[in-house]
C-alpha cells in the first residue's frame, strides 16, 4: 500500500513540476528569441528613416541641377562614336525616372541581423516523455521496494516458523548461493514474489514442499491491480504421502467458490467426488464445502479437533486436499494420453496468509496440518468402504483404458488416412494411365465394401 | 493440538524432486505474454515510426522482466530490452521532434 502512495506521489510530483515548468516557460518564453531579432532590426531600420532620407534628398537636388546643366549644355556637345555610354547623358533616355526612382550615389546599407541558432532544444515541448520516463523511474523505484519487501516477508515467515519445523523435520530448507534466510538454509527463491522451501524426514510423509506465494510487490502494475482486487499472500503446501501412509480416498475441504474451480478443473476430484455438500453438514462452517469420495474418511479425518481449528481459522483456509490418485488439472482434450497419468499420494493445503506475510494464525494452522499427517496415516477405512474404494478406482481404470483404446483407434484411422493421400497423390503423379485406372478400380471396390452392411453369414443347415 | 511424540526421523530423509508438470499448478504465464507484446511493439515502433509504440514496448519489457522467474532465460529478456530500447532511440533519430499526447489529434 505504501509503495502505491509512494510511486502516485512521485507521478503526481512529476506532472506538478513539468506542468509549473511548461506554464510559466511556455507563457514568458514562447516568442523570447524572436524578441531579440526584433530589437536588432529595429534599429537600423530607424537609422534608415532618419539618416539615408536627408542624404536622398540632397542627392535628388544636385541630379536635378545637373540635369537641368544637362539641358543647357545639350547644344555644345560633340557626339563620339567611340562613347557607349553615351545614351545615359541622354535626357530623354530617362524621362520621368527621377520622379520615380530615387538614385542613391551609395547602396542603402543592409543589415544582416543576427538569427538565434537552435542549438538546445525545447525541453518543456517533451513533456509527454518527461511523464514515461517518470513513470519508468517509478517503476524500477516499485520493483526495488517490493523486492525488498517480499524478501523481508520470506525471511520473517522463516525466524517465525523454523523452530516448528525444525522440531518436526530433520531435514529444512535449501542450502546454496541463492537462499533467502537469515541462516545457512532457507527458502529457495523461484521468482521476486515465489519461494521454495523442502522439509523431509519425518514420520507419515516422504517430506513437504512449502511455496511462498507473496503478492507481486515488484511489479507496480500488479500492486494498482491489487488496490482494486485485493488478494493475499498465499502458502501452499504440498505434502508427499508414502505408500502406506494413508487408504486410497480423496477427499476436499475447500471455500466455496474454490470447491466449485477445483470440482471441475482437477481430475481425481472430478472423477472420484461427483458430489459436493456444504460444510454445515459436517459441523464446519457455511463457508466451506465438502468433496469426498467416501463418507467414512470424511468422518475420520474431520474429529473434533480438525472442525474446531476449522472453525477458527477457516478465513485462512483456501482448500486442504488429501488424494491418493492426484495428477493435478484436467488435460486438454486435444493431447491424446497414450499412457495412464501418473498419480501421487499428497495432501495439499493451501493458506490465505495475512497482511505483510501472516501473523499469528500461521502456527495452529501448521500445527493443523501436522496434526493432519498423523490423522490420516492412523485412519483405517473399514473392509466394504475400501472395497467401495478400490472398486472405483478399477472401473475409473478401465474407463481410462477404454477411452486410451478409442484413441489409439482414432490414431490409427488417421494414420491409415494420410497413407492413402499419399497413395492417391503418388498414383496421381504418375504418367501411366494403365496404372491410375486398376487403382481407382481398387479403391472403388474397397469402398463399395466400406459401404455394404456388415452381415454374418448363416450357415443353414439343410434338413 | 501440541504434539508430544518426536515426530522426526532421519531414515526418511529425502531429497528434494521437482513435482512433475502435469500437477503443477497452472504456471504464470505473464512473462511470456508480456515478452511476446513487448516485441510486437517495438516491430511496430521501428517499421511504422510510433513513438507511443517503442514506448509502450519499453514498459512491457519492464513488465516482463519484473515477473521472470529465476529459472527463465534471461538472454531472452535482455534481447527483449535491447530491441524496445532502440524502437525508441531509432524513432527519436529518425524524427526528433516530441511526441503528440492522443488527444491533441481530438482538438485538432
Amino acid at each position: 500500500m505504501r509503495i502505491v502512495i509512494l510511486s502516485i506521489a512521485l507521478l503526481l510530483c512529476s506532472v506538478y513540476v513539468s506542468q509549473a515548468y511548461e506554464d510559466t516557460s511556455l507563457e514568458d518564453d514562447d516568442f523570447a528569441e524572436f524578441e531579440q531579432f526584433e530589437a536588432d532590426e529595429d534599429t537600423p531600420s530607424n537609422d534608415f528613416i532618419e539618416e539615408e532620407v536627408p542624404v536622398l534628398k540632397a542627392k535628388l537636388n544636385v541630379n536635378k541641377e545637373q540635369f537641368e546643366i544637362n539641358i543647357d549644355a545639350d547644344d555644345i556637345v560633340v557626339e563620339d562614336e567611340d562613347n557607349e555610354f553615351e545614351h545615359f547623358q541622354d535626357p530623354e533616355e530617362f524621362e520621368g525616372y527621377q520622379d520615380t526612382m530615387p538614385r542613391t550615389a551609395e547602396q542603402p546599407k543592409i543589415t544582416i541581423s543576427q538569427v538565434p541558432i537552435m542549438i538546445r532544444p525545447r525541453w518543456d515541448a517533451y513533456w509527454l516523455e518527461g511523464i514515461l520516463c517518470c513513470l519508468l523511474a517509478a517503476y524500477a523505484l516499485a520493483y526495488v521496494i517490493g523486492r525488498a519487501k517480499n524478501t523481508a516477508i520470506a525471511t520473517n515467515f522463516l525466524k517465525l516458523h523454523k523452530p516448528l519445523l525444525d522440531e518436526n523435520f530433520t531435514l529444512v530448507g535449501e542450502s546454496g548461493l541463492d537462499v533467502v534466510s537469515a541462516d545457512e538454509r532457507g527458502w529457495r527463491r523461484e521468482a521476486e514474489h515465489c519461494f521454495t522451501m523442502w522439509c523431509s524426514g519425518r514420520q507419515c510423509c516422504e517430506g513437504m514442499l512449502l511455496t511462498l506465494k507473496l503478492i507481486k510487490r515488484q511489479d507496480l502494475v500488479h500492486v494498482l491491480l491489487g488496490v482494486v482486487r485485493p488478494t493475499p499472500d498465499t502458502l501452499l503446501i504440498r505434502v508427499e504421502l508414502g505408500k502406506d501412509d494413508c487408504d486410497p480416498f480423496v477427499l476436499c475441504i475447500a471455500q466455496k467458490k474454490i470447491a466449485t474451480r477445483l470440482a471441475k478443473e482437477m481430475q481425481d476430484l472430478s472423477m472420484f467426488c461427483p458430489e459436493r455438500r456444504a460444510g454445515d453438514k459436517h459441523g464446519l462452517p457455511a463457508a466451506l464445502g465438502v468433496l469426498s469420495e467416501c463418507a467414512e474418511a470424511t468422518a475420520g479425518v474431520l474429529d473434533a479437533r480438525v472442525t474446531a481449528a476449522l472453525q477458527r481459522y477457516h478465513a485462512h483456509v483456501h482448500f486442504i486436499h488429501v488424494s491418493d490418485r492426484y495428477c493435478g488439472p484436467k488435460q486438454m482434450e486435444e493431447t491424446v494420453a497414450t499412457k495412464p497419468p501418473e498419480t501421487e499420494r499428497v495432501m495439499l493445503v493451501s493458506l490465505a496468509l495475512g497482511p505483510d506475510g501472516g501473523g499469528d494464525e500461521v502456527r495452529p494452522l501448521l500445527l493443523l496440518v501436522f496434526y493432519l499427517l498423523d490423522k490420516i496415516k492412523r485412519l483405517r477405512l473399514s473392509k466394504e468402504a475400501l472395497s467401495k474404494c478400490e472398486k472405483r478406482r478399477v472401473k475409473a481404470t478401465e474407463a481410462w483404458v477404454r477411452g486410451a483404446h478409442a484413441a489409439r483407434q482414432e490414431q490409427a484411422a488417421q494414420r491409415r488416412e494420410e497413407k492413402r493421400k499419399q497413395e492417391k497423390e503418388r498414383i496421381l503423379a504418375e504418367d501411366d494411365p494403365e496404372k491410375q485406372r486398376r487403382w481407382e478400380l481398387k479403391e472403388q471396390k474397397r469402398q463399395q465394401k466400406r459401404k455394404a452392411p456388415k452381415m454374418k453369414q448363416l450357415k443353414v443347415k439343410a434338413l | 493440538m501440541q504434539l508430544t511424540v518426536d515426530p522426526r526421523r532421519a531414515d526418511r530423509e529425502r531429497r528434494y524432486k521437482p513435482p512433475p508438470a502435469s500437477s503443477a499448478p497452472a504456471e504464470d504465464l505473464t512473462t511470456d505474454y508480456m515478452n511476446i507484446l513487448g516485441m510486437v511493439f517495438s516491430m511496430c515502433g521501428l517499421m511504422m515510426r510510433l513513438k507511443w509504440c517503442a514506448w509502450t514496448a519499453v514498459f512491457c519489457s519492464s513488465i516482463s522482466f519484473a515477473n521472470s522467474r529465476v529459472s527463465d532465460d534471461t538472454k531472452q529478456i535482455v534481447s527483449s530490452f535491447m530491441l524496445s530500447i532502440s524502437a525508441v532511440v531509432m524513432s527519436y533519430l529518425q524524427n526528433p521532434a516530441p511526441m503528440s499526447p492522443p488527444w491533441a489529434a481530438l482538438t485538432t
